[in-house]
């Protein structure tokens, strides 16, 4: 079994320091340890036999035999089946995906039929609803209304920023003179020198 | 005269229940102190080498029944006592995580505790550096260094291939030099 002096050779190689030194065990067994041990073992083999007496003296009077039988060449001919490979079918229509997809839809139109009631009934001013007006398309609008139609609510709307415009300096002479009072002359000549830069026609 | 049959012929008296506990009191005393050492060397303290020694011994008594003759009788007992003490190094490892105790350091404990232990001397310090081994390196190291036991043989206890063993020594004892040499 051994062969000491080829393991030395390989240890040698691997490592001089360890195989320099001494092989020995530094261990200590009591004494008689040996001695007594087989008898040791007995004892504990008997007690337990004992015990298992005490327990079931049947089944320990029963050898422990293996009492079935195994057909001729069994075990030699034993193949394992292997199941044949199939192919994995994949589905062209998956339900799942539609129903997930037809959820998500479901979802997205309730929570946006919500916000949109929320919104009228937070806001009792007619705002919401003039924004909700101004998601109407120009061609949904165009549905609606006539080619002259149309054009008469466009000079209309010209109108409104033309009138508008106007109101910026509707107030009486009183009023603009109460203004002119708490300006100083200074502030009203830059004023002026300030238009007169960006619009020279304006002071013309 | 019964001291001198082999083993097969022993295994054979068990089997047929004929002088049973002569011929296993036979089998105990023949390999006892080398199967002893085994276990002590990854255990370390006497009372757990002995424990293990009886759990192996009764196994191997309850077993023999089913002994198949194409292995070595000592082989086989080889191969109960690694099992056994790895198993016994297994429990100690999930009674230490409970008390965050290291193993490598419970038994380098156990080792500071034998009798005549002296950290000068190059013998245990040698059994120091072997606690440092993770367990399959030092079930190895100690097969093939104290037990000078060919790589085959190991093969047959351990279940592993004679390559993987051959680079197990190769490293365990490279670091049991790394060890020496640096305390």
């Amino acid at each position: 079994m051994k062969d000491p002096n080829h393991i030395q050779i390989e240890l040698s190689s691997i490592s001089k320091t360890l195989a320099e030194l001494p092989q020995n065990t530094p261990f200590v067994v009591p004494e008689g340890y040996f001695t007594d041990f087989s008898s040791i073992i007995l004892d504990r083999i008997y007690s337990e036999n004992i015990d298992n007496q005490e327990l079931s003296p049947l089944l320990l009077s029963l050898r422990k035999e293996n009492p079935f039988v195994v057909p001729d060449n069994y075990i030699v001919n034993f193949k394992a089946p292997i199941p044949a490979e199939q192919a994995r079918i994949v589905p062209m229509f998956s339900l799942n995906k539609v129903l997930k997809y037809a959820v998500a839809a479901a979802i997205v139109g309730i929570i946006t039929t919500f916000a949109v009631l929320q919104n009228k009934t937070e806001d009792p001013s007619g705002l919401a609803k003039s924004e909700n007006e101004s998601l109407i398309s120009a061609d949904a609008f165009a549905l609606f209304l006539s080619e002259s139609e149309i054009v008469e609510d466009a000079e209309s709307q010209q109108a409104e920023i033309e009138e508008s415009g106007s109101l910026l300096v509707n107030l009486d002479s009183k009023a603009i003179s109460e203004i002119l009072t708490e300006i100083s002359e200074n502030e009203i000549s830059t004023y002026l020198d300030l238009i007169k830069y960006e619009d020279p026609n304006r002071m013309n | 005269m019964l001291h001198e049959l082999d083993d097969i012929e022993l295994v054979r008296l068990f089997k047929e229940n004929q002088q049973r506990e002569l011929a296993f009191t036979i089998i105990v005393k023949r390999y006892q102190e080398r199967i002893y050492w085994q276990i002590r060397r990854l255990v370390v303290s006497h009372d757990d080498a002995d424990d293990v020694m009886q759990n192996v011994f009764i196994k191997a008594w309850n077993a023999l029944e089913n002994f198949r003759e194409d292995a070595k009788l000592f082989t086989w007992l080889y191969r109960i006592a690694t099992n056994e003490s790895l198993t016994f190094l297994d429990q100690a490892k999930r009674r230490s995580s409970v008390s965050f105790e290291d193993v490598s350091e419970t038994l380098e404990n156990k080792l500071h505790s034998e009798k005549d232990f002296d950290e000068k001397k190059a013998v245990w310090k040698l059994q120091l550096a072997i606690q440092q081994l993770p367990e399959k390196q030092r079930v190895v190291f100690n097969l093939r260094y104290f037990e000078e036991m060919p790589y085959e043989e190991m093969s047959e206890i351990l279940e592993t291939s004679v390559g993987a063993l051959k680079a197990s020594y190769h490293h365990a004892v490279k670091k049991i030099e790394d060890y020496i040499l640096n305390h």
